[in-house]
């Protein structure tokens, strides 16, 4: 069934966009013709990231934690926009590789 | 929504062009011979919340200022009527609508002076703005 709208929730003010996105790192080993023979998967990262049209709600600052859909991930970028033809909109970015303990960041003083 | 709105340009704009008559729209009242005003106007989606549903609008109006012919052959009526009119949008900082916020204007553009209607000379202010809703 198709879903409509922005469904997940995390990020700041009111969800315009939202996405969750993995990669991995692999090891390859290639024989004497350059050619890929193995492949080995090592780590995962998992980033989320959204934006949103503020709303008042406290923005905290990168190396923060945050829950971003489901989970609870460290803020590695956040950005807060505005312009004279609209709302003022915050983006952030988040995320985690693969079963890190995450330690968040002071907040500064 | 449409008609509070445009209940609300007229009010205002009534105050800044007062002894002029204000319309609604280009009704069976509008002959110009009075120096009148019309005001159009339509709304589209300006944002929306999570869900996809629209809170804000751009508002997009036009604003005919008219003068019978026969009485302004130099358009010196027109000039003013329209110059106050192009004022008041440009000094336009709020205005009251019922569930909504004004926001600001964020376009302005006005026309050359036109004939309508084969009597009457016309300019007309187009302008938009942005509400939200409360």
């Amino acid at each position: 069934m198709a879903t409509f709208g922005v469904t997940s929730t995390g990020g700041y003010g009111m969800l315009q966009n939202f996405s969750k996105s993995s990669s991995a790192e692999i090891a390859e080993a290639r024989d004497e013709n350059g050619l890929a023979t193995d492949e080995q998967a090592y780590s995962r990262d998992i980033e989320y990231s959204s934006e949103g049209i503020f709303d008042g709600d406290t923005v905290l600052e990168a190396g923060a934690a945050i829950t971003m859909g489901s989970e609870t991930v460290l803020i590695r970028n956040v950005s807060e926009n505005e312009t004279n033809t609209g709302y003022k909109r915050v983006s952030v970015t988040a995320g985690v590789k693969d079963s890190a303990t995450q330690v968040a960041l002071a907040a500064r003083t | 929504m449409i008609n509070t709105v445009k209940s609300a340009i007229k009010t205002s704009l009534q105050s800044a062009v007062s002894g002029k008559q204000v319309l609604l729209s280009h009704d069976g009242t509008w002959d110009g011979g009075k120096e009148q005003i019309a005001i159009e106007a339509t709304t589209e989606t300006f944002a929306r919340d999570q869900t996809g549903k629209p809170f804000a609008f751009q508002v997009n109006a036009v604003i005919t200022s008219a003068t019978y012919l026969d009485d302004d052959e130099n358009g010196s009526l027109l000039t003013a009527l329209h110059s106050a009119v192009f004022n008041w949008v440009m000094s336009l900082s709020s205005l009251t609508i019922t569930g909504y916020t004004f926001e600001s204007v964020t376009e302005i553009s006005e026309t050359e002076v036109e004939i309508l209607a084969e009597k009457l000379k016309a300019m007309s202010v187009n302008f938009s703005f942005i509400i939200t809703k409360n």
